[in-house]
């Protein structure tokens, strides 16, 4: 008895000994699962091997849907040079004929110079190195992809190819700075413009990946799938824009101008149907890429500034409209500085219209100094209850403080008041004075200038804002009125007869600045610099847009804002008139062809193709085979589908295409397209089978 | 039905139940843990390895269902000519063993052609015969000093036939024949003495490792104990296994990822076998490592019961020393999973994958519910008797 208790005795010791194991076991479990769980989790695969996966960044679009700015994959390649599988054994027996297909495909160096510099970058031990700087469409990629060594991929062969979107504007220049242009790091996003104002919304918000292992390989798989970017639908459209920009382009070319700026907008809503800004580089050559003078430019208006001055004055009943002032002699003295009007002998004795119409600048001073001189507050205090001193607080970034010098300021001396009156000595940007004409044409009403119309997704709006008032009335009703009609007699009797037609009435003034540079003040250099512009808004009766353009530095000797800046106006009220008011209130009655049964189609790729027959139940007769892209024919029975054969290394044919489509085929071949027009592809301007060099520019044309 | 469970399944019901519970377990875990072999080598078949398991299991449920009918006197009688067998094919293996994971722990049957593991049979044997001397010491009132020789003279035979290739396996054929000679009343001094002895030896042998050639897997043990011992000193890649269990247990969470989404089982090394339990634990959470706990402590219980239940002291140390082997393997394995045991290959019994493991497992088994049947019988007979034991040794 005594042996069996002895030896349960001694059982129950060692169970007392795994019990204890036990508990600390339950332990260690708890705590790892509990306590050091987060601290295990950071340093497993899974966490880190969490890949972002970016979103698609949303398109800029024009008021009817057409792409501004969309972006196209590019890549640039990279190699590991210590990859773990690319030995020397492997390495040295194809780094030749690697360096030749390099030197082949990008054709700047030779065989045995990509061969040094693969060789060095093994030898110190590079693990990223950058094999070329140009970036390669996805079509080259795959070219590429078959290279010796990169074949093998990345843990043999070293291969890294480095995916950027590369920011397309299948219009070129046309509104390129106000949509503005991306970081070319794509984390950093917008850099200026609509990019940058409305980058947030642009560019989603990217998911995550992790690798998942799936029938027996890892795989990528999405945990949290990225949410694109919305597209910004703006204001603009891009055949007014056009318009715009090809006018002002002529007209800064024929004068040799700096640079120059014109500006459409709706009367009602504020909406920027067109915003160009073009700079000289050179004699002869503009681009749309410096600087957004439109938005960011605060310069001295000078005559277009009367229009205010004028308005305060006639709020404050300071004068009639039919008050007579002796203007002179084209000379006046206000203390030690003198004043003078464009005829040099004087405009003699003018009514206030007349000195508005001739824009006489001793006329509105005589007012404004006669009026104010002893209590000069009371009118700067008018031009600020119209808003003319606070900034429009556009979204684009670096917008132009405006500056109205007050009474008391350091700067104030005696004869801030007369040149303040003229349009000097006080600084607004163009789309600020534009801003206060918009409102006249607008029965006093102030709206914002507004870029964007709202943001959509997949073609459907899914956001619209409104216009934003910034002053419900900046005058009185009689005040307009009277404004209105000093405009009006500015083209009818006064500085800009010349653009007066018979279609339509135009309201505006003129303005013809000259341009302080810096130190020198307004006659440094010998050479007095202008500035022309004119502003105003159409048809007169029933103004629809308000439109601002502004030319700096003419050089031809020609710098009257009439000449200069007032035939670009014409040219974009013609073309605006003509296409949107004159042709809305006369309805276009299409004729359609009663035997055509089947529709007229684009080409494109045959899958998308198909879908769309299919599901329209259209019969298609199919003689394409296997090809990508194909091209339509309506016949009587059915449709045909053609393969549409691009040669490798000649220029494509892309007639009959949609833009999108030809943009594809076209980047992928390696053109630079620039697009005129909307519809389906009508010409091109190098001949399809033509062979062209890489990098060359293509224009097409679209109907 | 319950009547044909009562024929032919006799012994502890308990131990019975927790035979059932962890196969299931297993079968639910290899299949998860498997898929990187299923698709290295059965060519993406997933449940190759569950069928092979389930095989594993069946038989296994066979053998246990045959051997518990076998009268454990039986298994005395020829525990020598087992242990001799056993040795014969350990020194066989050592010499001419297939090198498998780079440590000769398999041989491979030559008509057949299954690879199977000696070592497992051979502890079963060597248990076998400790629990044989044991009780044939056994005095009233006097300590088992003479059983202590021939015990530690086999056990050393074993131990060391097997510790060139399998270290732990070998410490743990030492530490259960230390514990039953414990519970045989072998005086404290001489197991204490030993087991001084047996940690000067291993901290020579470790010391020596890297100029150890004739053992080519000191090195492999002695980069192990020291992670273990001071983890900061280890470089990056011997942490690996250990590190990647511990984010699997941590990973799984309190309630686990679920059934088949493990994530760790991509980069645990042997998740199927060595590293089952953080597999388990990942995704089953806190509930499935706890319930594989209990069942290892509810069958030590269970064995203090058939102990308690014996009238002799052969099944009872018999009973004790396999149940004592089954219990230690699977805290080894545990402890390995959660790093409190530095990082080796014992599987966790009845669970993890192996043919060979799952069937010497089960023959364990059988010969534990072949005592626990003959202890219930004997009371059953003894109930209808109401008289006092014949043979009184233990009385």
């Amino acid at each position: 008895m005594a042996i069996k208790r002895s030896i349960i005795f001694r059982v129950g010791i060692i169970y007392l000994f795994f019990l204890g194991l036990s508990f600390w076991l339950i332990f260690e479990l708890i705590s790892l699962k509990l306590f050091e769980a987060d601290q295990w989790k950071a340093i497993s695969h899974s966490g880190n091997d969490r890949n972002i996966v970016d979103a698609n960044r949303g398109e800029i679009l024009d008021v009817n849907g057409r792409k501004l700015a969309c972006s196209v994959p590019s890549y640039r390649l990279y190699m590991d040079l210590l990859a773990e599988g690319l030995t020397d054994e492997l390495f040295n027996a194809h780094i030749d004929s690697l360096a030749w297909h390099l030197s082949n495909f990008f054709r700047d160096k030779s065989a045995a110079a990509y061969k040094r510099d693969l060789t060095l970058a093994r030898q110190n031990g590079r693990r990223y190195h950058m094999v070329h700087p140009r970036r390669i469409s996805y079509t080259d990629l795959q070219k590429v992809n078959n290279f010796p060594l990169f074949r093998l991929g990345r843990n043999r062969g070293g291969f890294i190819p480095e995916q950027f979107d590369r920011r397309e504007l299948p219009f070129g220049s046309l509104a390129a700075r106000t949509i503005g242009k991306l970081y070319g790091e794509s984390s950093k996003g917008g850099m200026v413009g609509l990019e940058h104002a409305y980058n947030d919304v642009l560019s989603g918000t990217p998911g995550s990946s992790a690798m998942k292992r799936v029938s027996g390989r890892w795989v990528p798989e999405v945990v949290v799938p990225p949410v694109d970017g919305l597209d910004i639908v703006t204001t603009i459209d891009i055949a007014i824009q056009d318009v715009a920009e090809h006018a002002l382009r002529n007209q800064l070319v024929r004068h040799n101008a700096s640079h120059g700026v014109a500006i459409l907008m709706e009367v009602q809503t504020g909406a920027i149907k067109a915003i160009a800004n073009l700079h000289r580089i050179r004699q002869g050559v503009y681009i749309e890429d410096y600087f957004n003078y439109a938005i960011g430019a605060s310069t001295e208006p000078g005559s277009t500034f009367k229009l205010p001055v004028i308005m305060a004055a006639l709020e404050d009943r300071a004068i009639r409209i039919t008050d007579s002032i002796d203007t002179g002699n084209g000379a006046f003295r206000y203390f030690d500085q003198v004043m003078r009007d464009s005829n040099p002998s004087g405009f003699g004795k003018l009514s206030v219209s007349e000195i508005f119409e001739k824009s006489s600048n001793i006329g509105i001073s005589r007012i404004i100094f006669d009026s104010y001189k002893d209590n000069p507050r009371r009118f700067v205090d008018r031009l600020y209850n119209m808003d003319l001193n606070q900034p429009l607080g556009v979204e684009i970034h670096g917008e132009g403080r405006p500056l109205i010098k007050y009474p008391g300021d350091n700067s104030w001396s005696g004869t801030t008041l007369p040149w303040m009156s003229i349009g000097y000595e006080v600084k607004l940007t163009p789309l600020q004075t534009l801003t206060f004409y918009n409102a006249v044409a607008n029965k006093g009403r102030m709206v914002k200038p507004k870029f964007v119309k709202g943001y959509s997704r997949h073609g459907r709006m899914v956001k619209r804002f409104s216009s934003e008032v910034i002053n419900p009335s900046i005058a009185s009703r009689e005040t307009i009125e009277t404004a209105h009609q000093l405009l009006l007699g500015v083209v009818e009797r006064g500085t800009a007869t010349n653009i007066r037609n018979r279609q339509y009435t135009i309201a505006g003034k003129t303005g013809t600045a000259q341009v302080a540079r810096g130190a020198e003040g307004y006659r440094g250099g010998g050479n007095v610099e202008y500035q022309a512009s004119f502003v105003g808004y159409f048809p007169a009766d029933n103004p629809r847009y308000s439109c601002i353009v502004v030319v700096s530095a003419p050089s031809n000797n020609v710098y009257y804002g009439n000449v200069v800046a007032g035939t670009v106006f014409r040219e974009i009220s013609d073309r605006v008139y003509a296409t949107t008011i004159h042709e809305a209130s006369t309805p276009v009655i299409v004729a359609q062809n009663p035997n055509a049964v089947l529709p007229f189609s684009k080409g494109g790729t045959r899958d998308e193709l198909n879908k769309i027959y299919s599901r329209l139940g259209l019969p298609v007769y199919d003689k394409s085979t296997e090809t990508e892209w194909i091209s339509t024919m309506a016949t009587d029975s059915a449709i045909v589908m053609r393969p549409r054969t691009i040669p490798p290394g000649l220029v494509p044919s892309v007639i009959g295409m949609g833009a999108k489509d030809a943009i594809a085929v076209l980047e992928n071949a390696g053109l630079n397209v620039h697009i005129q027009g909307v519809g389906r592809v009508v010409s091109q301007s190098l001949a399809a089978g033509t062979s062209f060099r890489r990098g060359n520019t293509i224009y097409i044309r679209l109907n | 039905m319950g009547n044909l469970v009562k024929k032919y399944l006799k012994g502890d019901s308990i131990i019975w139940v927790i035979i059932v519970i962890l196969s299931i377990v297993s079968l639910l875990s290899v299949y998860s843990a498997t898929g990187f072999l299923a698709y290295k080598y059965q060519g993406g078949n997933t449940s190759h390895y569950m069928f092979r398991q389930l095989f594993s299991l069946g038989v296994g449920f066979g053998v246990i269902v045959l051997v518990h009918n076998i009268s454990y006197k039986w298994f005395a009688r020829f525990s020598l000519v087992g242990l001799y067998f056993s040795i014969a094919l350990l020194v066989i293996t050592l010499i001419a063993g297939v090198n498998l994971n780079m440590a000769s722990r398999w041989l491979t049957i030559p008509v057949i052609g299954i690879t199977f593991q000696p070592s497992e049979m051979a502890k079963l044997a060597l248990i076998v015969f400790v629990a044989r001397v044991l009780a044939q010491h056994q005095k009233e009132d006097e300590p088992t000093r003479e059983a202590f020789k021939p015990i530690m003279f086999y056990v050393m035979i074993v131990a060391g036939l097997i510790f060139s290739e399998n270290l732990s396996t070998s410490l743990l054929v030492l530490s259960v024949a230390m514990a039953m000679m414990f519970v045989g009343r072998v005086p404290l001094k001489y197991l204490l003495g030993t087991g001084l002895a047996g940690v000067l030896l291993i901290v020579v042998v470790l010391l020596l490792a890297p100029k150890v050639t004739f053992l080519p897997r000191a090195q492999t043990w002695s980069s192990r104990v020291e992670q273990f011992f001071s983890p900061d000193k280890a470089d990056r890649s011997s942490m690996y296994q250990l590190e990647q269990s511990k984010i699997a247990v941590a990973s799984g969470g309190f309630f686990g990822k679920g059934p088949g989404n493990s994530v760790q089982r991509n980069f645990i090394p042997h998740p199927y076998s060595d590293f089952i339990f953080a597999i388990i634990a990942e995704e089953y959470g806190f509930l499935g490592p706890f319930v594989v706990l209990l069942c290892y402590l509810f069958l030590l219980a269970r064995i203090g019961v058939i102990v308690h239940a014996s009238t002799r002291t052969f099944p009872a140390f018999l009973s004790l020393g396999l149940g004592l082997m089954l219990v230690s393997q699977a805290f080894v394995n545990m402890g390995v999973a959660v790093g409190i045991f530095p990082v080796t290959g014992q599987p966790l019994p009845l669970v993890s994958l192996g043919t060979t493991s799952v069937l010497f497992t089960c023959v364990a088994f059988g010969m534990i519910l072949s005592v626990s049947r003959h202890n219930m019988e004997e009371k059953e007979k003894a109930k209808k008797q109401s008289a006092v034991s014949v043979n009184g040794e233990m009385a």
